[in-house]
């Protein structure tokens, strides 16, 4: 099977022209920036709701995005036409990754201008931003490939969309020490805390275990992705 | 040389026989039109494509099995089927021209978008289009490769006139350009006006329908209508008043197309029927095992079920005789066809052992056994 970059680009053409009339769409792309901005008006002191702006940017439309682009091709029977044109699944997978990719950082992007955070380190904060992305993609991923509609990648992904965005609120609302832990490991947390230590100036030796967390997240979220795409295939 | 080679393929489920065994072959220009139901028709397709594993044969194309080698035949193909979905969101255009880039041809898309009468909608997005429409655009998008060979799944299914007549020139056009051609259908007068190489296709067999030859005239209205149907502007009034100008034209045109054409070479169109509720069911004589009259009733059994038949047995000997039908008794008539022993129980008492799932056993008087050797000739 050869692999075409013309087929890609196809296919995240015909994708972005899709998705601009696709309303559940849009509503994903655009919360997190309506979220950035109502934040940047409340001038909120708590340090932890920062990052929330760009944690939400990355979780809603990195992997809700990439899901329901992967459902709504089930959902449409128009998967099964894409299936028997010469195009592989790997070339429609990664066309629609690359796709939702863009979309996610042109929205990181968007909500830390809306919502104005500075960033101290910026290589530190690309590699960070970098890392989620292809975690969320990933989850995306999984969560496309489980439901077989738009509808069930919300029921599917909400669990995942609360969880890590609202963990540290969790946190703070069960107020069990083991609940306290374990979010604490989730990659959003530590993404937050990693911003923090940087905007409080602090260097690589500061955040270099929450990168070390998100790097394990990323290889067990592409390996968990690759996994579920060999039981479940894409066009079953 | 055949494009597509079907041999022997056969699907089972457990002991059911779902698809019997099918041997087809396919050349450039040739036009294939199978008449089943839909569900056995989609099954086909899903075998063809190598989606549904089969359970014996293989599908060859241009001598590659086809299941294997998908992927790198699949510009070569062209598939429209039934259930295909499309993007709402995009413009015709976008859509056409996505295939387009999917396939790598540099065809332009107007070439398809005039023959599939769609050049008006080149910027209207595909949800404002009609279902007819939309179906033409499928057609469109399976032939934008310029494949050598084409599977069609039910391509005139509840389309309007107008799109019809469209899809029928398209498709004896393709046919003339030496595309080979897969169709399935499930209505007979359909595939019959479509090609002289009809197949019947149910869950025992795979049959070819002679088809009497289709004057060559039918062909060129069909075309002088597809023209006036293009050039017309589709829109508002205008094209209300088109559809009804054409409705007695392109009625008459096919109209008689499909009587006339419609000689199937009959065995004999001998039916026995038979009353289950509100319903009539037709048998043909040779499904029936045997009859038996219970209470004055005829009884039909076919397949291990049994249907009470309007006619007397009396009758029904009658009717049934050219048929290998055998009175073996009083109250029995059997088909000879089915028997597979001959049960000597006394000297005085016989039976016949039927070769049905049941092994059904049939009574035959003594007088009758002198008439049933004569017959058989032993």
């Amino acid at each position: 099977m050869t692999f075409s970059m013309r087929r890609v680009r196809a296919i995240i053409t015909k994708d972005w022209k899709d998705l601009l009339k696709n309303s559940y769409i849009l509503v994903s792309i655009l919360l997190p920036l309506g979220f950035a901005a109502m934040l940047s008006r409340m001038s909120t002191d708590d340090s932890s709701m920062l990052s929330m702006p760009i944690n939400l940017a990355l979780v809603m439309t990195g992997a809700f995005v990439q899901a329901s682009m992967m459902a709504e091709e089930k959902e449409r029977s128009t998967l099964r036409v894409l299936l028997l044109s010469p195009a592989s699944t790997l070339e429609i997978m990664i066309g629609k990754s690359v796709l939702s990719a863009i979309i996610t950082l042109i929205v990181v992007i968007g909500s830390i201008f809306i919502s104005g955070i500075n960033i101290p380190e910026l290589f530190f904060f690309s590699i960070m931003v970098l890392l989620s992305l292809i975690i969320f993609i990933s989850l995306g991923t999984i969560i496309g490939l489980i439901s077989r509609t738009v509808m069930e990648t919300s029921i599917v992904g909400l669990p995942i969309l609360i969880i890590f965005t609202y963990g540290s609120m969790l946190s703070s609302m069960f107020d069990s020490p083991i609940i306290t832990k374990s979010i604490s490991y989730l990659p959003t947390e530590n993404f937050s805390t990693a911003l923090m230590s940087l905007q409080g100036s602090g260097g690589f030796t500061e955040i270099k275990w929450n990168l070390l967390n998100m790097l394990l997240w990323t290889i067990c979220s592409v390996i968990l992705a690759i996994f579920i795409y060999g039981k479940r295939r894409f066009d079953k | 040389m055949s494009l597509l080679t079907i041999s022997q393929l056969v699907k089972r489920k457990g002991n059911t026989l779902l698809l019997p065994e099918i041997n087809l072959e396919i050349g450039s220009g040739q036009c294939v039109v199978i008449q089943c139901n839909n569900e056995l028709g989609n099954l086909l397709i899903q075998l063809l494509l190598g989606a549904v594993p089969a359970s014996s044969g293989q599908v060859l194309f241009e001598a590659a099995e086809l299941r294997h080698e998908f992927k790198q035949k699949a510009h070569k193909i062209g598939i429209s089927l039934l259930n295909d979905g499309i993007y709402n969101g995009l413009k015709v255009k976008d859509y056409l021209t996505f295939y387009k880039d999917l396939y790598g041809t540099t065809d332009t898309i107007d070439i398809v978008l005039r023959r599939i009468g769609l050049l008006d909608h080149r910027n209207s997005r595909l949800s404002t289009l009609s279902f007819s429409e939309q179906k033409r655009l499928q057609l469109g998008r399976a032939i934008i490769h310029n494949p050598s060979f084409l599977i069609l799944e039910e391509p005139e299914q509840n389309v309007d006139i107008e799109s019809h007549i469209i899809i029928r020139a398209l498709i004896s056009e393709l046919r003339n350009e030496g595309k080979a051609i897969l169709i399935t259908t499930s209505y007979l007068a359909d595939a019959i006006s479509i090609t002289n190489e009809v197949y019947r296709l149910n869950e025992h067999e795979l049959k070819k329908i002679e088809v009497i030859d289709q004057p060559e005239t039918d062909n060129q209205t069909d075309d002088q209508l597809v023209a006036a149907a293009i050039e017309q502007p589709d829109d508002g009034d205008d094209h209300l008043l088109v559809t009804e100008q054409q409705m007695p034209q392109s009625e008459a045109a096919i109209q008689p197309a499909s009587p006339v054409q419609i000689e199937i070479q009959p065995v004999r169109v001998e039916k026995i029927p038979a009353k289950v509720e509100d319903k009539i069911i037709l048998f043909d004589p040779t499904e029936i095992n045997f009859i038996e009259s219970s209470d004055g009733i005829s009884m039909l059994h076919v397949k291990g079920e049994t249907f009470p038949c309007t006619f007397t047995l009396n009758e029904l000997e009658q009717k049934l005789k050219a048929f290998g039908f055998f009175r073996c008794h009083r109250s029995y008539i059997v088909n000879l066809q089915k028997v597979r022993e001959v049960i000597t129980w006394t000297r005085n008492s016989f039976s016949l052992i039927l070769d049905d799932n049941k092994k059904s056993s049939i009574p035959l008087s003594k007088g009758k056994l002198d008439e049933l050797k004569t017959i058989l000739g032993i």
